[in-house]
C-alpha cells in the first residue's frame, strides 16, 4: 500500500499542528480564558484557566467530596457567564449520597440556578452519553459530570473523546470524581481538593467556603510551572477564589485535632 | 347448567374464574391491533369492537377484503369471531351477532334490520321478557309502529336504539385514543423485520409527515410510531419534543435515540407489517428569518439537546429549578421537566445572594433529611458533637439558629410538622454541614430529633 504524498504531508502537518506541550492548536487561535482569582495559580496555569478544556476536580478522600463540589462549582462560576445555560449531569448515586443540587444555595454560592440544565443518569454509561452529547451543544457554558466511584467507562478514551468534543465547541467540561485513584486522563488540569476550615473571627460563626486545593495537573497551553498547592477561598460575591493560606494558621481553632496534611504526590506534568 | 351438573356430565373440565379485567385488557389489546385498519377503534363492552373504516377500505381492496382479512387474522390467533359491515356501529354488531349476510350495502340497513330479534337492540333481558309478554319479538314488530306509546312506556333510549340499529338516524363511534391529526404508515407485502429497514420506512414516514405537516405550517410536539407485528402484537412508542418539529432527519434521529434506549427491545417476531407515524399534538412553527439566526441558533441548539436528553433518559431526568415564593427549605427549589421557552428569571434567586455574609444556604440539599445522632450542651444549644451515616463529626464552628416556622396555612387538614432550628456547622476537617432540630424543645416536644439536611461546598 502506498502513501500518496498528499496524504503524508497532510498528516504532517496534523502532528506539527499539536503542540510540544500537548496542545492542540485549532487555526492558531488561542482559547478563551478566565482568571481564577488568585495571580500566582493564573501564571501558573499560563494566564488562567482554559474554556473548551477538561477540568478535573478529584476529592482527596471520601469525605472531601462535599468540598470537591464546592470547588467543582466555583470553576463553574469562573467559566460561566450568568446569562448562558449550563448542565450538571449527575449520576443517581451521587444524588443520594451528597444530595440534589439546590436552588438557593447554588443562588448564594453567586452561579444562576434559572440557567442549570440538571441531568439525572442511571449510571456512568449513561452520564458520558449525556456529557458528549451536552459537549456538541454551543448554547452551554460548561458541561458539568459528576459520575459515581470509579467507572470503568471512564477510562482514557472515553476521557479524550470528551475533551476533543470540548474542544471543539469550546464548552468547558469539569468533571468530579469521587474515585480515589486518578487514571491518567485527557484532561487540561486536574485539582486534587480537601475540605479546609473556614476563616472566622470566632467559633459562633462560619465563613466563607475554603479549600485546600492542589493542582496535580497542568497541561494548558503556555503553563508557567508545575503545580502547586493553595488554600482557597471562593468569593461568591465576586465569583472568584482568593487565596487564603496567609490567614490560616490564625482561623483554624482546631489545630490540634486536625489532620496531618497527606504529603504531596509525586506531581505529574507536562511542561 | 351448573357446574356440578357440567362436571357430572363430564368430569375432566377445566374451571377458571371469570376475570373480566384480563378480558377487558385482551380486548384492548386487539383493539391495538385493529388499529392496522383504521385509527378510530372503539371498545363496545364487554366484548366487541367497533372500528370506523370510512374511508379505509380501499387501502385494503374493498370492504369484503377487509373484513375477510381482520375475522381470517383474528381467528387464526385463536379467537372466535364474527363481524359485519354497515352504516352504524349498532347495525354491524347486530348483524354480526343476529343477522344473515355481513356486508350491508347503504341504504339497506333498515330492511336488514327487520328479522333480526330484539336482542339485537342490545338491550337488557327483562325489557325483552316484557316486550315478548306484549307480543313483540321481532324488530319488524316494532319497526312499523307509532313511536309516541313506546316512548312513553319503553323511554327514549328504546326507539333510539330501534333508530340506530336501523341505521336512521347516524351515530359515532367514541375513539380509545384521540385521533392524531396527521397519520402517515407504510404497509408491507412481506413484513419486515431488519433494524435497518425499520429505520428507513421511518425516516420515509417521517418525510411523508413533514410534508403534510408544512402544507399547514405546523410542527409536531408529539409523535407516535406503531409497529404491528403480523403475529398480532402492537408496540407503541411516543415521543415527545421540546419544540414544533418537522425535519424528517431530526424526528428519526429521536426515535433512533428511543429505539436504543429500550429496556426491552422492539423484537420484530415474524416482522412487521404495518408501520405508522402520526404526529398527536401539533404546534404551529414560528418561521424566523436565518440571516439574524446566530441567537435563534443557540436556542434552538439548546431546546434540541434537552430533547434528546429527555427521549433517552425520559423527560423526569433532564430538569430546571423552578424558584417557589416560599421561606421553607424543602418546597423552595422544586425541579421540574425542562422545557425550551421556559425561561426562569435570575432575579427570582437573588434574595438569596448574600454579599457580606457566608453562604446562607447548601449547595446540594438532602431529600429527605436523615437522621443524626447529636450531643448539646443544653437540649436547645448548638451541638457539639454529631454521628451521621455512623461518623462521627466534632463541632468546631457552629452559626445559629436560624429558625424556619412551618407553613401553617398550608398544613390545614395535615399532621401539623415542627418548627425546625437550623444550624450550619463545621467540623474538625472544615466539612460545613446544614443541620437542623426539629421542635422547639419544652414547647413543641421534650426529646427534639436532630437532622442532617446539606453539604456547603
Amino acid at each position: 500500500m502506498s502513501v500518496t504524498r498528499e496524504a503524508f504531508m497532510a498528516l504532517k502537518q496534523a502532528i506539527e499542528g499539536i503542540g510540544r506541550d500537548g496542545a492542540r492548536r485549532f487555526g492558531g487561535v488561542e482559547r478563551d480564558r478566565v482568571s481564577v482569582g488568585i495571580p500566582e495559580i493564573d501564571q501558573i496555569l499560563g494566564g488562567g484557566l482554559m474554556h473548551g478544556a477538561t477540568h478535573d476536580v478529584m476529592a482527596l478522600t471520601p469525605r472531601d467530596l462535599s468540598a470537591a463540589s464546592g470547588f467543582a462549582l466555583g470553576l463553574v462560576g469562573l467559566l460561566s457567564p450568568r446569562e448562558m445555560p449550563w448542565v450538571w449531569i449527575r449520576q443517581d448515586a451521587a444524588g443520594r449520597e451528597l444530595g440534589e443540587p439546590y436552588g438557593p444555595g447554588l443562588a448564594g454560592y453567586g452561579l444562576n440556578p434559572a440557567k442549570l440544565l440538571l441531568v439525572k443518569v442511571p449510571n456512568a454509561k449513561e452520564a458520558l452519553r449525556a456529557a458528549e452529547e451536552s459537549l456538541r451543544c454551543q448554547a452551554l457554558s460548561v458541561v458539568l459530570l459528576e459520575p459515581w466511584g470509579d467507572p470503568k467507562q471512564l477510562d482514557l478514551t472515553a476521557t479524550r473523546r470528551l475533551s476533543l468534543a470540548a474542544e471543539e465547541s469550546g464548552v468547558a467540561l469539569i468533571t468530579l470524581r469521587s474515585g480515589g485513584h486518578s487514571p491518567l486522563g485527557s484532561s487540561r488540569t486536574r485539582w486534587e481538593i480537601s475540605a479546609a476550615p473556614s476563616r472566622s473571627e470566632t467559633e459562633f460563626e462560619v465563613g466563607l467556603p475554603a479549600f485546600l486545593g492542589r493542582l496535580v495537573v497542568n497541561r494548558q497551553a503556555g503553563a508557567g510551572g508545575p503545580g502547586g498547592e493553595w488554600i482557597m477561598e471562593w468569593s461568591h460575591d465576586k465569583c472568584l477564589f482568593r487565596q487564603a493560606n496567609s490567614i490560616l494558621g490564625v482561623s483554624a481553632p482546631c489545630n490540634g485535632s486536625a489532620p496531618e496534611t497527606p504529603s504531596l504526590p509525586h506531581l505529574r506534568c507536562a511542561s | 347448567m351448573t357446574l356440578a351438573t357440567a362436571r357430572a356430565l363430564y368430569p375432566a373440565f377445566t374451571v377458571a374464574e371469570h376475570d373480566p379485567m384480563a378480558d377487558q385488557a385482551c380486548l384492548e389489546r386487539i383493539a391495538d391491533w385493529c388499529e392496522r385498519y383504521t385509527p378510530c377503534v372503539g371498545l363496545v363492552a364487554p366484548d366487541g369492537l367497533a372500528l370506523d373504516i370510512t374511508g379505509a377500505a380501499h387501502l385494503l381492496g374493498g370492504e369484503e377484503k377487509l373484513l375477510a382479512d381482520c375475522l381470517k387474522r383474528l381467528s387464526s390467533q385463536g379467537f372466535k369471531v364474527r363481524g359485519a359491515i354497515s352504516g352504524t356501529a349498532e347495525s354491524a354488531r347486530a348483524i354480526a351477532l343476529f343477522g344473515q349476510g355481513s356486508i350491508i350495502a347503504p341504504g339497506e340497513e333498515a330492511k336488514a334490520a327487520l328479522p333480526l330479534p330484539l336482542a339485537a337492540l342490545g338491550i337488557d333481558n327483562k325489557l325483552i321478557m316484557a316486550l315478548a309478554r306484549l307480543g313483540f319479538k321481532h324488530i319488524s314488530d316494532i319497526a312499523g309502529q307509532a313511536r309516541a306509546p313506546f316512548v312513553a312506556r319503553f323511554g327514549a333510549d328504546f326507539m333510539d336504539r330501534l333508530d340506530r340499529v336501523q341505521a336512521l338516524v347516524q351515530s359515532s363511534i367514541s375513539p380509545r385514543r384521540s385521533m392524531a391529526p396527521y397519520v402517515t404508515e407504510r404497509r408491507f407485502a412481506e413484513p419486515i423485520g431488519h433494524e435497518d429497514d425499520v429505520h428507513r420506512t421511518i425516516l420515509t414516514l417521517a418525510a411523508d409527515l413533514a410534508r403534510l405537516m408544512e402544507k399547514r405550517g405546523e410542527g409536531a410536539r408529539h409523535l407516535e410510531l406503531g409497529f404491528f407485528r403480523t403475529d398480532g402484537v402492537m408496540r407503541r412508542l411516543e415521543i415527545e419534543t421540546a419544540r414544533p418539529l418537522r425535519e424528517p432527519k431530526a424526528i428519526m434521529r429521536l426515535f433512533r435515540e428511543r429505539l436504543d434506549a429500550l429496556k426491552d427491545p422492539l423484537d420484530p417476531g415474524f416482522g412487521f407489517d404495518v408501520i405508522r407515524l402520526s404526529a398527536a399534538i401539533t404546534e404551529e412553527i414560528s418561521i424566523h428569518e436565518p440571516d439574524f439566526a446566530s441567537k435563534n441558533d443557540l436556542a434552538e441548539d439548546f431546546a434540541s439537546l434537552i430533547e434528546h436528553l429527555g427521549v433517552r433518559l425520559t423527560p423526569a431526568r433532564v430538569l430546571q429549578l423552578q424558584s417557589e415564593d416560599t421561606h421553607w427549605p424543602d418546597r423552595a427549589a422544586p425541579f421540574i421537566p425542562a422545557r425550551n421557552g421556559n425561561t426562569a428569571l435570575a432575579a427570582d434567586w437573588e434574595v438569596w445572594h448574600e454579599p457580606d455574609y457566608a453562604p446562607l444556604r447548601p449547595i446540594r440539599l438532602l431529600e429527605p433529611p436523615e437522621p443524626i445522632d447529636v450531643i448539646a450542651e443544653v437540649p436547645d444549644g448548638a451541638p457539639i458533637r454529631l454521628r451521621w451515616r455512623r461518623v462521627f463529626h466534632v463541632v468546631i464552628k457552629a452559626e445559629g439558629p436560624e429558625r424556619i416556622a412551618p407553613e401553617w396555612w398550608r398544613l390545614i387538614g395535615q399532621a401539623p410538622s415542627l418548627t425546625r432550628d437550623y444550624f450550619r456547622i463545621e467540623n474538625e476537617y472544615g466539612i460545613r454541614f446544614w443541620i437542623f432540630r426539629e421542635g422547639i424543645f419544652g414547647r413543641e416536644c421534650v426529646h427534639p430529633q436532630w437532622f442532617m439536611h446539606g453539604l456547603f461546598g
